[in-house]
């Protein structure tokens, strides 16, 4: 039996939501930012703010689990409007091109701005994927503490040196293509919590790193994402999410 | 200064490229597999002539390049007259797949179903690197085997062979032609045969799965390559280096 997300009797509803922004979202993850996080974050921006964001936060994961395509989480239930279709999309990665696509995150809609945010977005997220498997993930505080040098020597500086001379050459408005966010910057934006958490701000701040720096402040600035941050939800998250994955 | 990569100053050429599949392709990798070959499995599968500039002279090179890594893609038009180049594995991989088609059927549902089943994938392919491929401590490679097994492989393999089994296991993960998600599997069975044999993976064992390798195999150029000297001599240094 097909899973229900890829049941394809569903394709002609699917493609008539997908551009919809009127929807209202429901985020199934645990009570971190983790993997996660990002699809909130897109979601905010793309409705100006959380109140159509419902985040369930999975308590009985292991009920829950087998019946998900892939048995992880984060998934993601879009709603119409009008109530009527449902679609769910799974892996953190599609759920998150689904939704910037949805919102115009990928640049002007050229091949060649498209092929730019990939660019940027896919070299950050290999460094949050390292820094998630090096250091966030671990538990042996010897081996976290091993890990930290030639995670900062091998990964994290490179992705520093990179990212603050593409950006510059920009002309450090905050944005890696043309002057409004795209996915490039919401990764950016999230990996500076990580880099932080594991180097406090010796590597990336607003003095050391200027361009880079100007990417948190330009997401700051979208409404959306400043409510959602101010939320008693975002600071519980963070709060849960420094004692489990130390960022 | 901008990087050449990025300079939008290209915008327009770069546009009119992209949907154009008479151009000539340029890999320029390491002479193994490794993060290089899927890019290569699907300019070939687009009927791409494509030529693999395996790096020798890297530390010299390594500096022009937007974020000193390899795969780096320059396409050049059939007239000869535009060029762009691309880095990144993955925005290589998803501007070929775009290029020639390997989304699905054009609709916003078989694209999304094509990155599910190819990011679980890659994300496995990533995890088997991480943890068992670049390990050059044999110690500390035959300690990660088996977590590695248990916790990442042998889920992908139950999760896939049954979404490939629900999709009357015609060797594709949606509709009935090559897709991304096919060539990430078709390159992930290679990778988990090599810690593995046929232990979990085979004709008998995962026969939607293996399906999908055979569907590969029977697209014309895809078995060209294959059965190629430069593909075989990658292959060897391939199993040299990273031991699959």
């Amino acid at each position: 039996m097909v899973h229900a997300f890829f049941n394809p009797t569903q394709a002609a509803a699917f493609d008539a939501l997908a551009p919809k922004t009127d929807s209202t979202f429901e985020i199934r993850y645990f009570h971190l930012h983790g993997q996660g996080g990002m699809s909130r974050t897109l979601i905010v921006i793309g409705t100006g703010g959380h109140s159509r964001l419902t985040n369930v936060h999975e308590g009985d994961w292991a009920e829950y689990k087998p019946t998900t395509p892939f048995g992880v989480m984060p998934l993601l239930t879009e709603t119409s409007a009008d109530g009527k279709t449902k679609l769910q999309i799974a892996e953190s990665d599609s759920i998150e091109r689904y939704l910037a696509r949805k919102f115009g995150l990928f640049g002007s809609g050229s091949a060649f701005e498209e092929v730019l945010v990939n660019t940027f977005a896919n070299n950050t997220q290999a460094l949050i994927v390292e820094i998630i498997n090096k250091f966030a993930l671990v538990e042996d505080a010897e081996v976290k503490a091993a890990n930290k040098r030639p995670l900062i020597t091998d990964h994290i500086a490179r992705w520093i040196k990179h990212h603050e001379e593409h950006l510059q050459a920009k002309g450090a408005n905050g944005h890696y293509v043309g002057n409004k966010v795209t996915l490039a910057d919401v990764k950016t934006d999230y990996v500076i919590s990580m880099i932080q958490g594991v180097s406090g701000e010796e590597l990336v701040s607003e003095e050391k790193t200027p361009a880079i720096w100007k990417v948190r402040q330009e997401m700051d600035k979208i409404e959306g994402v400043a409510a959602w941050k101010a939320s008693e939800e975002y600071k519980s998250l963070d709060k849960e999410n420094f004692e489990f994955l130390a960022y | 200064m901008i990087h050449p990569f990025f300079d939008p100053a290209q915008n327009t050429a770069f546009n009119a490229l992209a949907h154009k599949t008479d151009s000539t392709f340029e890999i320029r990798y390491f002479h193994v597999h490794g993060m290089g070959a899927m890019s290569r499995t699907i300019a070939v599968i687009g009927g791409g002539k494509l030529s693999n500039v395996h790096a020798e002279d890297w530390a010299t090179f390594k500096p022009t390049a937007p974020f000193g890594v390899m795969p780096l893609l320059t396409e050049t038009s059939a007239d000869g007259k535009t060029k762009l180049k691309i880095a990144e594995s993955d925005a290589i991989e998803r501007y070929l797949a775009r290029k020639f088609g390997l989304f699905g059927n054009g609709s916003v549902f078989e694209e999304v179903l094509v990155e599910s089943f190819a990011s679980n994938t890659q994300a496995l392919i990533n995890q088997i690197f991480d943890k068992y491929t670049i390990i050059q401590d044999p110690a500390v490679k035959a300690a990660n085997k088996g977590p590695l097994i248990d916790q990442h492989v042998a889920r992908w393999i139950r999760h896939h062979e049954d979404h490939l089994q629900a999709n009357g296991a015609t060797g594709h993960y949606v509709g009935d032609k090559v897709t991304l998600a096919d060539v990430k599997t078709d390159y992930v069975i290679t990778i988990i045969q090599a810690m593995t044999g046929e232990e979990l993976i085979s004709e008998e064992k995962t026969p939607a799965i293996w399906k999908v390798r055979q569907e590969m195999d029977k697209i014309e150029s895809v078995g060209v390559w294959k059965a190629s000297e430069e593909y075989k001599s990658i292959g060897k240094d391939n199993y040299d280096l990273l031991g699959y």
